[in-house]
């Protein structure tokens, strides 16, 4: 009982995680806010939802907060087999739509009775965990063969996530493991390597798309490639947006978050705006603009500069923790994070194709939240260590 | 570079954390950077884009501009109309089995979870009478109201539903093809049944009568009035249910607006006894005629998506995406056809309206419809009517008579006796080139043009759907001697005393080649001899102006009859027009007409001196042509509107500088040809020795000529084949459908007291035979005609 007393009064001294903490709920404030404009009546009462979920996210925070380092490297690789387990259970063929429901045409979903679990937002969190283990005591990770083997650890989860489908979540993998080997110590000329083959990769299949290659020789799906091509057209500024749903989409983004201007049209107008516009997804994957909409670019630069906090805390706490493993999760954390955050903003200000990434902690979407607090809460737990 | 930060930073790790929190903020400076670009840079265009999603625009139409004939007669019009609709749940008779449903559902609440479907249904069986009745009540009175059987109504009703069927499933295979490209060639199979969500048109009202008038309208709305008070009461406890008139709620007035053509049937009256020989009767009787100007005044059909892209509803701009053109064209909107209803379609169709909504602050903001503009025509819809009455078939003159052929024809191919024939008549203003009539035989109508079968439109030989006038060009034949001598004699090709002496043939020694008609008529017996002129114009002499043809040589006959506006379009207004035929010279200038070295033969040019040759005009052409022989050489391009702004059609004029004394000598040639004794259209031989003249009418100048005009046979790809591989052009091995001699007769008339002729009268009969005997009585009755109405 005293070392759990004080444990909490090691938490509760000055460290660097209270700025993660302080980052992340205001911004999971400001998303239900959001999240409320977004869905007035006759919607769904999501911003309530939200917030209920937004205390189980508090209470998760704070019970990865307590226990020791140790435990939850203990807690690692079981945590990771569990994901796989159940990432292999929704993309089995023959599971019956009770238990996997397909939602969407994905099936990203187990149904367990009273909820439905995401597996992949499991998978993040256990994969940064097992990753961090498996980096912390390499020695060889200066050589190219040291490199590789941990990118062949991501494939697993990647593969299995990308099969849901869910291609949005499985791209956060590469870019996450790019991080935490940079941190790890992986030569600079490897890593910069890989970065090149990444960017070589998206640039043919960006061209495949653009020369409009016949469908052989195509590595995407149509629906993929259309949001590509909706970006081209973009890029190209022509004045008659196609009126396919993907280029649909983007194009309200773009509008709403341009119709937001300096200091945003205020909660009600707002509200308006945004239901009258018709902004698909614009409680999830599209909250960003009903944020500039309602705060103009002020708000814009006040999500982005708690993200930015968010990164800063869990960066400085990487940089003062005394243990390998706590230093490289919370790279992973932030890495992945970051990824999210410039993947999500970046398609909705039409810089970046559209994908299903969610913006972390302001998206509507319970098991994405929690599992954004369980980082926040093992960043504060690592940063709390003397 | 790297050395002074390791040196300040010894630990790798703190410079990779350094390095990725760099790479943070550079991600985040840079959509953020890309917000500030958006959101406070563009905030206008942004700003107005996302607005205008706020406004509901509710589009008001428009009321087309009407046609009218010179007197002001309405030719064409919009009317609004009203049809009644009925809801489309009536229709499918699905709205009794709900309100049955609904009704047992009310009445077994408590079980009705306990029920099974079998047991449900049954219950709902019971409660569908009462609804069943009533709907059939409304249909009952639907058929009355309307003057309809009911199998009438059942008819409508099956048309109605297989349409919104037809739309739903193209509907839903549109949205499965949709998702199925989405999900990509994996994920889930999908039915079609998954898809299949109701259509808007499945909620819509439909009109089953059309078109009714305001007495149906009145009753339908005290109907449907007193459907809705009763629902009230019931509603409010003040009597008690079942409402009878239940169904009537589902039933709406719906405004709609219908383009009629009220002269489209008329009933002049044609005086028979002025006809010739034996087609003359004592008698003056009312012929019905359909399709009165049809060709003219057009039709009006559903937009093609070519118009739609020509002038779109939609026009977006880079400043605006959701800019749109009022005027633009939207699916479903209907433009002309043909004819003037085509050809002035900007000038007719007036613009949209626009009721804006403010879907934020409930603000209304309305943009009234601008009316398309109203169109006079030159056209006198009456004399119209009686020139194509005359030219009705039933009548004879537009039938093939024993007279018409100077030999009586063999080949099959030739119209025989008593067969139809087409052709068509040009009456113009000389003064103004407003044209008066402008017939094209055979006629089309309305009705026909309505039949399912295409009758109309497959029948190739006759091409009734044709505007014969504008758009078929004819081997002028001897019609243009008058013109040759006039421009040859401008040339000084021909002095003014100058004859020339017709030996029957053109070259000496070779009497085979080039000859005269009435030496091949008289079998090498007769010839002119020596004619000046005038006298070779009345007589038709083709030795004359084969020998004009070849003095004016190849270039100098094509640029003259370039001049009088053949091988172009007259640019009377309708697109339909074609320009004829005339060999293109390479060059105008001076130079190239002095050539001597032209493409054009001798030959070509000695044929052209009698309207044969490689030179085709329509009816319109020529008429232009004397019309401008008649104001002394000044070419004036026709217009068929009154209003000489109209459309923005401007008339072209040109003097075409000709010497006085060829004008003079061309008319007194056409005045001899109909008023000299030894003139071609001076008489018409109904049967041997037995002679009329051709223009019965007192107190009139008419000058004029005739023109049998060797005619290019009409060849058709044949029936079989066409249907097969639909091809149109036909080769020199398709066979010949009609062959023969194209009949003409140009007349101009000068009433009494007038310095100068007043109209041109052009009229073709395709195939018709001899020019004077088969045209001249139609231009007879064109007088007639004109006489009638008060012009003459």
């Amino acid at each position: 009982m005293n070392r759990f007393w004080a444990r909490i009064g090691e938490l509760l001294r000055p460290h660097a995680g209270f700025l993660a903490v302080i980052a992340s709920v205001a911004l999971s404030v400001i998303g239900i806010e959001a999240i409320r404009t977004a869905s007035p009546p006759p919607h769904p009462d999501y911003a309530t939802q939200q917030l209920r979920w937004l205390f189980v996210a508090m209470v998760a925070t704070v019970g990865c907060a307590l226990p020791s380092i140790r435990f939850i490297r203990a807690m690692a690789w079981p945590l990771m087999l569990l994901s796989i387990a159940l990432l292999v259970l929704v993309v089995l063929p023959g599971v019956p739509r009770s238990i996997v429901p397909m939602i969407n045409g994905a099936t990203c979903w187990i149904n367990i009775g009273f909820m439905h679990v995401q597996p992949s937002e499991l998978a993040r969190v256990a994969f940064i965990l097992s990753l961090a283990l498996f980096l912390r005591d390499r020695t060889n990770l200066r050589t190219a063969l040291g490199v590789l083997l941990p990118l062949g650890l991501m494939v697993v989860p990647m593969a299995l996530i990308a099969k849901e489908p869910d291609l949005g979540v499985a791209l956060v993998f590469p870019p996450t493991v790019g991080a935490m080997l940079l941190a790890a110590g992986a030569r600079l000329r490897h890593m910069l390597a890989l970065a090149g083959l990444g960017v070589l990769v998206s640039a043919l299949v960006v061209l495949a798309v653009y020369l409009d290659l016949p469908e052989s020789m195509q590595p995407l799906k149509p629906h993929q490639r259309a949001r590509i091509a909706a970006l081209i057209t973009r890029a190209q500024a022509d004045p008659r947006p196609s009126l396919r749903a993907d280029a649909y989409q983007q194009e309200k983004a773009v509008t709403l978050v341009g119709a937001g201007g300096w200091s945003g049209n205020g909660a009600v107008r707002a509200q308006q705006i945004v239901f009258h516009n018709r902004l698909p997804e614009d409680h999830t994957d599209m909250i960003y603009p009903v944020i500039v909409n309602r705060w103009g670019f002020q708000g814009a630069v006040a999500v982005l500069g708690l993200y930015a906090m968010l990164f800063f805390s869990m960066f400085i706490t990487a940089a003062t923790s005394k243990d390998n493993f706590a230093r490289l999760a919370c790279v992973g954390f932030a890495g992945m994070l970051a990824f999210q955050t410039f993947v999500n903003v970046g398609m909705t200000v039409g810089l970046l194709p559209v994908t299903g990434i969610t913006l972390p902690f302001v998206s509507y979407g319970g098991a994405s939240l929690v599992m954004s607090f369980v980082m926040v809460g093992l960043t504060c737990n690592f940063a709390s260590r003397r | 570079m790297l050395n002074p930060i390791r040196h300040l930073v010894p630990s790798l790790f703190l410079r990779r954390l350094l390095l990725l929190m760099l790479i943070c903020l550079a991600a985040l400076g840079m959509v953020g950077a890309q917000t500030y670009r958006l959101a406070v840079t563009q905030v206008d265009r942004h700003r107005r884009q996302a607005e205008s999603a706020m406004v509901q625009r509710l589009l008001i139409p428009t009321i087309r501009g009407s046609i009218t004939d010179r007197h002001g007669r309405v030719l064409a019009q919009d009317r609004p109309t009203y049809d009644i609709g009925v809801d489309y749940s009536l229709i499918t008779e699905r709205w009794a089995y709900t309100r049955a449903r609904r009704r047992a559902y009310k009445s077994s609440k408590e079980r009705w979870s306990e029920l099974d479907f079998d047991s449900r249904e049954r219950l709902i069986a019971i409660h569908q009478q009462p609804f069943d009745e009533q709907v059939q009540k409304l249909w009952d009175t639907l058929c009355e109201l309307g003057g309809i059987e009911r199998a009438e109504l059942n008819e409508r009703k099956n048309t109605i539903t297989r349409k919104v069927q037809a739309i739903a499933s193209d509907v839903w295979v549109r949205q499965l093809e949709e998702i199925r490209r989405r999900r990509g060639e994996e994920g889930e199979e999908l039915e079609l049944n998954e898809v299949a969500n109701p259509i808007s048109e499945e909620f819509a009202a439909h009109a089953l009568l059309t078109n009714v008038d305001d007495r149906v309208v009145a009753q339908v709305k005290r109907l449907i009035a007193d459907a809705q008070s009763r629902a009230d009461e019931i509603k409010q406890g003040t009597a008690q249910g079942p409402n009878e008139l239940e169904p009537w709620l589902r039933v709406t007035v719906m405004r709609s607006r219908q383009r009629e053509y009220p002269l489209e049937t008329l009933r002049p009256t044609v005086d028979r006894s002025t006809f010739p020989g034996p087609l003359r009767v004592d008698m003056t009787g009312e012929v019905p005629t359909t399709g009165v100007a049809m060709h003219l005044i057009g039709q009006m059909r559903d937009v093609w998506e070519e118009d739609a892209k020509q002038r779109p509803f939609r026009r977006p701009t880079p400043a605006d995406a959701t800019a749109i053109d009022l005027s633009g064209y939207l699916p479903g909107d209907r433009c002309g056809a043909w004819g003037l209803e085509r050809a002035a379609e900007d000038w007719l169709r007036g613009s949209r309206g626009q009721l804006e909504e403010m879907l934020d602050t409930g603000d209304h903001h309305r943009n009234e419809p601008t009316p398309g503009k109203n169109l006079r025509l030159s056209i006198d819809v009456m004399l119209q009517a009686r020139v194509q009455a005359a030219m009705d078939p039933q009548l004879g003159l537009m039938r093939v008579q024993p007279w018409y052929y100077h030999d009586a024809p063999s080949d099959p191919a030739v119209p025989q006796i008593g067969e139809a024939l087409n052709g068509a008549v040009v009456v113009m203003d000389v003064p103004t080139g407003q044209v008066l009539a402008a017939v094209s035989m055979p006629s089309m109508s309305l009705s026909r043009l309505r039949d399912k079968s295409g009758e109309l439109w497959n029948d190739r030989i006759n091409q009734p759907y044709l505007n014969r006038t504008v758009a078929m060009p004819y081997q002028p034949g001897s019609t243009v001697k008058p013109l040759v001598l006039s421009a040859a004699i401008t040339e000084h090709k021909l002095g003014h005393d100058d004859a020339i002496t017709c030996n029957g043939f053109l070259e000496p020694g070779k009497p085979d080649r080039y000859r005269c008609w009435i030496y091949k008529q008289s079998l090498g017996t007769r010839s002119h001899g020596p004619l000046q002129g005038p006298e070779a114009i009345a007589r038709s002499c083709n030795i004359f102006f084969f020998t004009l043809g070849r003095r004016l040589g190849g270039n100098g006959i094509v640029d003259w009859y370039d001049r009088w506006g053949m091988g172009r379009s007259t640019g009377c207004g309708l697109e339909e027009e074609v320009g004829g035929d005339l060999p293109r010279l390479t060059s105008f200038s001076d130079d190239a007409r002095n050539a001597s070295s032209s493409g054009i033969s001798v030959a070509d040019a000695t044929q052209m001196g009698i309207g044969q040759g490689p030179v085709q005009w329509t009816p319109m052409q020529a008429a232009t042509a004397y019309a401008a022989l008649a104001r002394g050489g000044y070419w004036k391009s026709p217009t068929l509107f009154a209003d000489p702004d109209a459309v923005g059609h401007k008339q072209v004029e040109r003097d075409l500088a000709l010497d006085p004394k060829g004008v003079e000598q061309a008319l007194q040639g056409l005045y001899e040809g109909i008023n000299a004794n030894y003139g071609t259209g001076h008489q018409v031989r109904v049967a041997s020795g037995q002679s009329e003249p051709t223009f019965n009418i007192p107190g009139l100048k008419i000058m004029g000529k005739s023109g049998t005009a060797e005619a290019v046979p009409l060849r058709l790809v044949p029936e079989e084949e066409f249907r097969t591989t639909r091809r149109t052009r036909v080769t020199s091995e398709d066979p010949i459908v009609r062959k023969g001699d194209h009949a003409w007769m140009i007349i101009l008339v000068q009433p009494e007291g007038q310095p100068r002729a007043r109209y041109v009268v052009a009229v073709v009969v395709e195939y018709g035979g001899t020019g004077g005997a088969v045209a001249g009585p139609v231009a007879n009755q064109v007088l007639h005609a004109m006489r009638a109405e008060g012009y003459l």
